[in-house]
């Protein structure tokens, strides 16, 4: 890790955890928790999108899995929440190998249409098993995260912001640690050219169900965590509208990069609901701009960043010299 | 001597249309075997059931130090020491060369067990000396995404030979490159051949073929037609008919 890296990365964390004491009003608060929350989901997302290549149409599901196996374990079993994040991860863990095992011998579009088919069995028996997960009305009175007096949900927001923040953290380390492994060079190798990467000896299929396996713990331990904060889930999480969102995050932000996904989660929250005043047209209005970074900025807000970086030392550099 | 390489009645089929027909071959330690034929004749489908990728052969045998591996998975034989490039040029865009190269020594070597542990060669070390090889370690830490073709030839070529195989098929090295880039790539060959390694030959410049390996097989048509050294392939009347069009002059 080189000088800058470490002044950027140390500039960033002082910011985060100087955030509470700037943003004081609870709705931006909890705005900030849903761009943490989603920055989770899209940075995972995009180990097994962006970086090795397989169109999971999943990955909102094993969200839906975290949020609902928590949250019924602790409303109706009397579970520890805290326990539930595990088990949200797990369950998810267990979702991904289910999916992944059929499915990942399938290339390109098929695991596209497989693993969104999947997403809507999931949402079809969260509404047929009501009693369990509470149908169409959703779960509701879910217990929160507690430590002694202190309850990671409702108004106490610096509270879930910190402990946010701390999981986003792991989730991310454990993202960068896997990127630069030799795990992680096989994703890149088959994203890039699946049949020359198995010319060189990686097995596609096991690979691509690693990819899969990994990106699903964080994405249902945070689906856990957010059915903790809301203190209900409902069926919506399996519906076309988050996955967009969500999809739009990933590829807005930078295919393929983890820094990427994670800024357009934040920008996309932040947009999303800057437009919803907008209702009906909010989706239409992301749609345009997923459409207008697919053709004039294919690489995302991490591409565009660079090449403004970039641009910047080269103008700095022409300046110094004159 | 044992072949390192053997094939046994090959079959390639597509739906009715079979692109290798019962082919029997052997290829022994340390030669480099040129394979020639029209286009169709069926040499990268050849190269592609005895690599597995993308598929393997309908029918027949391939025995590789006497182990039959035509059922195996491709990275299974890569790992078994059977490395190959391909026709067209193919890389990692998003990787540079060093780590393009660097793949194939870290998923190509098993490693050797001992003391209970598995000790693997050194990756970085493997993915240098193979850079050096082929003349790239310049460009060690360029992106591969805009390469030239000559760079990208020899890219695959530093990759295979990064993972230390025993036999290296090479698909069409030279084609599409300029007089002094053929004359590299010819010495490469020479080079790679000369530290003891088994290489298989496709090639459509009969110059480089002729004149680098040792036997020649013809295919037209999926079938074998010749097999021999390259005088006598140069001279084999059913050879000019089918694809020299006139004697070659060695």
């Amino acid at each position: 890790m080189n000088r800058a890296t470490i002044i950027s990365l140390s500039l960033i964390a002082a910011i985060a955890l100087l955030v509470p004491a700037v943003i004081t009003d609870s709705y931006s608060m909890h705005v900030l928790i849903i761009c943490l929350v989603f920055a989770v989901v899209a940075s995972n997302w995009d180990l097994s999108m962006g970086h090795a290549g397989v169109f999971n149409f999943a990955h909102l599901a094993f969200f839906g899995v975290g949020a609902y196996t928590s949250g019924i374990l602790a409303k109706l079993f009397g579970l520890s929440p805290w326990l539930g994040l595990f088990l949200g991860g797990f369950a998810a863990v267990l979702t991904s190998l289910l999916i992944g095992l059929p499915t990942l011998r399938l290339r390109g579009m098929y695991v596209a249409i497989f693993t969104f088919a999947f997403t809507q069995v999931l949402l079809s028996l969260v509404l047929i098993w009501s009693d369990l997960t509470g149908g169409s009305f959703g779960l509701s009175d879910i217990p929160p995260l507690q430590i002694g007096s202190v309850v990671f949900a409702g108004a106490n927001k610096v509270a879930v912001y910190y402990l946010l923040l701390a999981i986003f953290l792991i989730s991310t380390c454990a993202i960068y640690v896997v990127v630069r492994s030799s795990v992680g060079l096989a994703f890149v190798t088959l994203r890039d050219s699946q049949d020359y990467a198995v010319s060189r000896g990686i097995s596609a299929y096991r690979y691509r169900l690693i990819a899969f396996v990994v990106s699903s713990f964080f994405t249902g331990v945070i689906g856990a965590f957010y059915a903790h904060y809301l203190e209900v889930v409902t069926v919506e999480i399996f519906g076309w509208n988050i996955l967009s969102l969500a999809l739009a995050m990933v590829i807005v932000g930078g295919l393929g990069t983890t820094r990427g996904p994670i800024i357009g989660a934040f920008f996309m929250t932040l947009v999303s609901e800057y437009l919803r005043s907008f209702f009906a047209y909010r989706l239409l209005l992301v749609g345009i701009i997923l459409f207008l970074v697919l053709v004039f900025a294919p690489g995302g807000i991490d591409s565009l960043a660079r090449s403004g970086i970039r641009r910047s030392r080269k103008l700095l550099g022409f300046f110094a010299k004159r | 001597m044992e072949p390192l390489l053997k094939g046994v009645k090959i079959w390639k089929k597509f739906g009715e249309f079979a692109a290798v027909k019962e082919l029997d071959f052997e290829i022994f330690p340390g030669e480099v075997f040129g394979i020639a034929g029209p286009n169709g004749a069926g040499k990268s489908t050849l190269f592609n059931v005895i690599s597995g990728v993308p598929y393997s052969a309908s029918s027949g045998k391939i025995l590789f130090l006497g182990k039959e591996i035509q059922r195996l998975k491709p990275d299974r034989i890569f790992r078994l020491g059977i490395a190959r490039t391909f026709q067209i040029p193919t890389l990692f865009p998003t990787l540079t060369y060093f780590e393009n190269t660097k793949v194939g020594a870290v998923f190509g070597n098993p490693g050797v067990r001992a003391q209970g542990r598995i000790h693997k060669p050194d990756a970085t070390q493997l993915a240098d000396a193979a850079l050096r090889l082929v003349g790239l370690e310049a460009k060690r830490d360029v992106l591969a995404r805009d390469s030239s073709l000559f760079d990208m030839k020899r890219l695959m070529i530093a990759s295979a030979l990064s993972a230390k195989p025993k036999l290296l098929l090479l698909d069409e090295p030279i084609g599409g490159l300029n007089e002094s880039e053929t004359d590299e790539t010819i010495a490469l060959i020479r080079r790679i051949s000369k530290e003891g390694l088994t290489v298989v030959l496709i090639e459509h410049v009969m110059r480089a073929l002729l004149t680098v390996s040792q036997r020649i097989m013809m295919l037209h048509h999926g079938e074998k037609i010749a097999e021999g050294p390259p005088s006598q392939i140069a001279r084999d009347p059913i050879v000019v008919e089918a694809y020299l069009g006139q004697e070659y002059q060695l």
